[in-house]
């Protein structure tokens, strides 16, 4: 573990220096956590992919202000959490996706039912996010997928906690009916 | 326990902020009501559902690749910019002085250029021999002047 983060902290370092082989190390071991972060609060994988590349990009140009090279990881979430909230202001459109563009987790080793039914879960799950608004979306992601606690979220997010807890509360609730309502069905 | 407040503490219970004696209330109260374990079941089910979907949507093949062109290019594309941008700015500021300018500020040039010949007898002989290094000379000067005017200007308004 320790050889892994002194791996990254001298990749990191390299990368401040302007190697950018070094900084593609870097984007090949997070991409895919920034991935499921922008995932998680923009709801398309298309969408995720550019706020993704975006983060990287924008990392890359101010990684000489990072001073702190072991808070990299924490910073390039606070980049993915600010570009995702800006590039869903900027493209509220309130879409619906057709279902051909859901991304399609591999399920290798299921049976033709099983398949089908984590499908209808994806849909859910993918209704959900449309549903749910960003600021919800950005605090359930960075909670469950990121495990932050609810004052380092405040933090990120630079909301009083007691908002930060009234919108995971908010957010969980809305997934628990979303996740009831199709069982019923 | 009753159900309402357990149902009211089963978030709190998920994110282990309970002290031991209200936890181990839940833990019996769940063991006991079938509403509240289902609801329970329910909050637990939501979120594996929630993190198992956006976890196992991973980045395509490629990405970082894809990632360091996107940077080179941009990096190719500052390189060639910068020094571009820096000769059409000098070009038009030397072409602006010497139109409409330079004959409004002649006489002062004029004056001033004989001073530094007097001065500085050996740059102001140069100068005097190479028309090109007397128009960028003259420019300099131009910007000098305009860039005091405009810090007097600044220092009497604050």
């Amino acid at each position: 573990m320790n050889i892994l983060v002194d791996n990254l902290n001298s990749l990191v370092n390299q990368a401040r220096n302007g190697d950018e082989g070094a900084f593609g190390k870097l984007v090949e071991f997070f991409q895919n956590r920034i991935f499921a972060v922008a995932y998680g609060v923009a709801g398309d994988r298309q969408d995720a992919e550019d706020i993704t590349q975006d983060t990287f990009i924008r990392a890359y140009r101010n990684i000489k202000n990072l001073k702190n090279e072991g808070a990299f990881y924490s910073w390039l979430v606070k980049i993915a959490v600010n570009t995702s909230m800006s590039f869903k202001k900027a493209n509220n459109t309130g879409r619906m996706l057709p279902f051909d563009v859901i991304p399609e987790p591999a399920y290798q080793g299921d049976t033709p039912d099983s398949y089908v039914e984590k499908r209808g879960e994806m849909e859910r799950i993918q209704e959900l996010l449309i549903e749910l608004p960003p600021e919800a979306r950005v605090v359930l992601v960075l909670r469950e997928i990121e495990g932050l606690g609810y004052e380092e979220i405040a933090c990120m997010l630079g909301v009083p906690i007691g908002t930060v807890r009234s919108r995971i509360h908010y957010a969980r609730e809305k997934l628990r009916r979303v996740v009831k309502k199709k069982e019923v069905k | 326990m009753d159900c309402n407040k357990c149902t009211n503490l089963l978030y709190k219970y998920l994110d282990n902020e309970l002290d031991d004696e209200l936890r181990l209330a839940i833990e019996t109260h769940l063991d006991e009501c079938n509403s509240c374990q289902m609801e329970w079941r329910e909050i637990q089910e939501s979120i594996n559902i929630y993190c198992n979907h956006v976890a196992s949507t991973t980045m395509r093949q490629g990405f970082s690749e894809q990632v360091i062109k996107a940077l080179s290019k941009e990096n190719d594309h500052k390189a060639f910019t910068i020094p571009v941008v820096a000769f059409a700015l000098f070009l038009s500021i030397f072409v602006l002085t010497h139109v409409f300018f330079a004959p409004l500020f002649y006489p002062i040039f004029r004056m001033m250029f004989r001073l530094a010949t007097n001065l500085f007898p050996l740059p102001g002989m140069l100068l005097a021999a190479s028309p090109l290094l007397l128009g960028v000379g003259l420019t300099v000067l131009l910007i000098v002047f305009m860039t005091l005017t405009w810090a007097t200007r600044r220092a009497i308004i604050s």
